[in-house]
């Protein structure tokens, strides 16, 4: 028994060190970074979108955003933003709920009452995805 | 932020002066610190859910429960209903036991002080709790439209919301959102969890062994990476340790207030992660089979066990049917005996996941070998073990169950991918109730041997 909880103790106290040693590594890297470095490490192939984005929109604007990529993260780097979702594939359907559904009838681009429109694809993430202003439709 | 807090401290300790009839002592007060704050942010969090059928929820309007418990509070002073503590919460001189406890939580501050230079760099921390939290401190009410218009929807939308809704309100009341604060906030809990555990085991294993124990928890990699990744992960171990607590503490004294405390904390740990809903399922079932096989409690005290949690936890039952149904979210879905034959015929690969996860020895995962191994030892000893043992052992193996049971109905085609990224997230709440299992065993083998324990203690005790 002893040699359990000694057991499990040196090992918590090894593996606390080498986990707080790393936290202090990346904190250093990351005090240490550039601005865009540091956002690169946050956002990664999304920091060219990101850049894009915050330089050409208000912080009070509305996107509606066309990707089959996971939003989440857009959606939180660059809050205050408010974005609606829509999928690539015929740009009509909610994200995360089947347009099936009989309660979420399906919406046309243009019916979206938003300031830019922001296309993301794999082909244009590098440049940042395509943006542009006014309602859904291209 | 201050006002923020009071509002939770005099909600936490209002209500548990109500349950416990009696004033605490300054060493009961410091000792269920943890228990007031968790009660202050389970009563406002259910507050706010039912004001937030109204539209927006103000700070100001939070103060109405508090009110009325300050009310209750003076209405019972008055009819000399509430008595003023005097027993002394354990055997310890209290400064032994305070310094200990302040030199385990200012090694683990001083171990993540990085932490404080670093944004929110974890996935799920920032694309699920931060980003809601965001949401809600914009518009604090459930009504809003990310959590409503399925275009605005964001991932999981369908997921408990007490932390988030805990991050809007201090960021509401501080001045805005910070990543630091949030992560600040993961840390307060990480840092009362090792306090109650703390001072849960000083009572039963003495002040050098529970310190020992709580460094195993607070130093281990797993929690550090948790608190550091700021993973939500850490409150629910929070509230389920608290309620198993609390269960131990009724299995031993009996006291009602135990029970409706550890039903209370378990709609906490419903109301952050669905996780906790499984887990208040095993308490339930566990309760059940006490209650069955007629040890200590009558099956009407376990009825009361489903009863309280159904109520409390409506109010976010109720907003949840509010919020759209997601198709990759909805497990019940696969039920059916295709998906079931599919998923038991994979067990083997859920299995072989699990043991590579567990063998991952730089972050020394060791727990996951210990934990059940202490486990099966308390069910192959079953009549040596104490009532307690038992409790802790079968919660174990009934949450072990149902997370497996959970990636047996996994939508996701690569399971291994999948418990790959949530194996330590699915198991960290149940770290420190299987190290209080840990500690028990141990404590007793080593001053009295496998074949005495603590139910002869306690028989002989009941005997004199």
């Amino acid at each position: 028994v002893r040699v359990v909880i000694i057991g499990l103790l040196g090992g918590a106290l090894v593996s606390g060190v080498i986990t707080v040693r790393n936290l202090r590594d990346l904190a250093a890297t990351y005090g240490g970074a550039n601005p865009e470095l540091r956002r690169f490490m946050l956002y990664g192939p999304l920091t060219p979108m990101i850049a894009q984005v915050e330089a050409r929109t208000a912080p009070t604007s509305s996107i509606l955003l066309v990707t089959d990529a996971d939003p989440a993260l857009i959606a939180y780097g660059l809050f205050p933003r408010k974005f609606w979702q829509t999928t690539v594939d015929g740009a009509l359907q909610p994200m995360f709920v089947p347009s099936s559904h009989p309660s979420y009838p399906q919406r046309v681009p243009e019916s979206f009452a938003v300031d830019w429109v922001l296309l993301l694809t794999p082909e244009n993430i590098v440049s940042g995805g395509d943006l542009w202003q006014g309602r859904g439709g291209r | 932020m201050i006002y923020f807090f009071l509002l939770l401290l005099i909600c936490g300790a209002g209500l548990w002066i109500l349950l416990n009839r009696a004033v605490p002592s300054l060493s009961t007060l410091v000792a269920e610190i943890p228990t007031i704050v968790a009660l202050g942010v389970i009563c406002l969090y259910i507050e706010f859910l039912i004001l937030s059928w109204r539209g927006e929820v103000a700070l100001p309007a939070l103060a109405l429960l508090p009110a009325l418990l300050l009310g209750l509070l003076s209405w019972s002073f008055l009819k000399g209903r509430i008595r003023r503590e005097n027993k002394v919460a354990c055997e310890q001189p209290d400064w032994q036991l305070w310094s200990v406890l302040v030199l385990l939580l200012v090694l683990q501050i001083v171990a993540l002080l990085p932490m404080s230079q670093l944004p929110l760099f974890d996935w799920e921390g920032r694309m699920l709790w931060a980003l809601k939290a965001r949401f809600l401190e914009e518009s604090p009410t459930m009504l809003s439209e990310p959590f409503r218009d399925p275009y605005r929807l964001h991932i999981h939308p369908r997921y408990p919301l007490l932390l988030p809704w805990l991050s809007a309100s201090i960021a509401r009341a501080g001045g805005g959102f910070q990543e630091l604060h949030y992560l600040m906030l993961l840390l307060i809990f990480s840092l009362l969890t090792g306090w109650h555990f703390f001072v849960f085991l000083v009572r039963r294993i003495g002040l050098l062994s529970a310190f020992l124990v709580s460094l195993i928890l607070m130093s281990s990699s797993i929690w550090l990476t948790a608190v550091i990744n700021a993973q939500v992960e850490i409150v629910l171990a929070f509230f389920a340790l608290l309620a198993l607590t609390r269960l131990l503490d009724w299995l031993e004294h009996g006291r009602w207030q135990d029970l409706v405390l550890t039903v209370m904390f378990l709609v906490g740990g419903a109301m952050t992660k669905n996780e906790g809903l499984l887990l208040a399922l095993v308490f339930f079932a566990v309760v059940m089979l006490l209650a069955l096989l007629k040890m200590r409690l009558n099956s009407r005290e376990a009825w009361l066990f489903p009863g309280l949690f159904s109520v409390l936890y409506l109010p976010w039952l109720l907003h949840l049917r509010l919020i759209p149904a997601v198709a990759d979210e909805n497990y019940l879905q696969q039920l059916n005996s295709a998906a079931l034959l599919h998923g038991v015929a994979r067990l083997s690969q859920i299995f072989a996941s699990y043991l590579t996860r567990m063998s991952d020895w730089p972050l020394w995962h060791i727990y996951w070998f210990v934990l059940p191994a202490t486990v099966v030892w308390s069910l192959l000893l079953w009549r040596k073990s104490t009532l307690g043992e038992k409790v802790v052992a079968l919660v174990w193996v009934g949450y072990f169950v149902g997370v497996t049971g959970v990636y047996i109905l996994s939508p996701w085609q690569d399971i291994s991918l999948h418990i790959s990224a949530s194996f330590d997230r699915a198991f960290l709440p149940l770290l420190p109730c299987g190290l209080i299992l840990v500690a028990l065993w141990s404590q007793r083998v080593m001053t009295m041997g496998v074949g005495d324990g603590l139910a002869d203690q306690q028989t002989r005790k009941v005997d004199q």
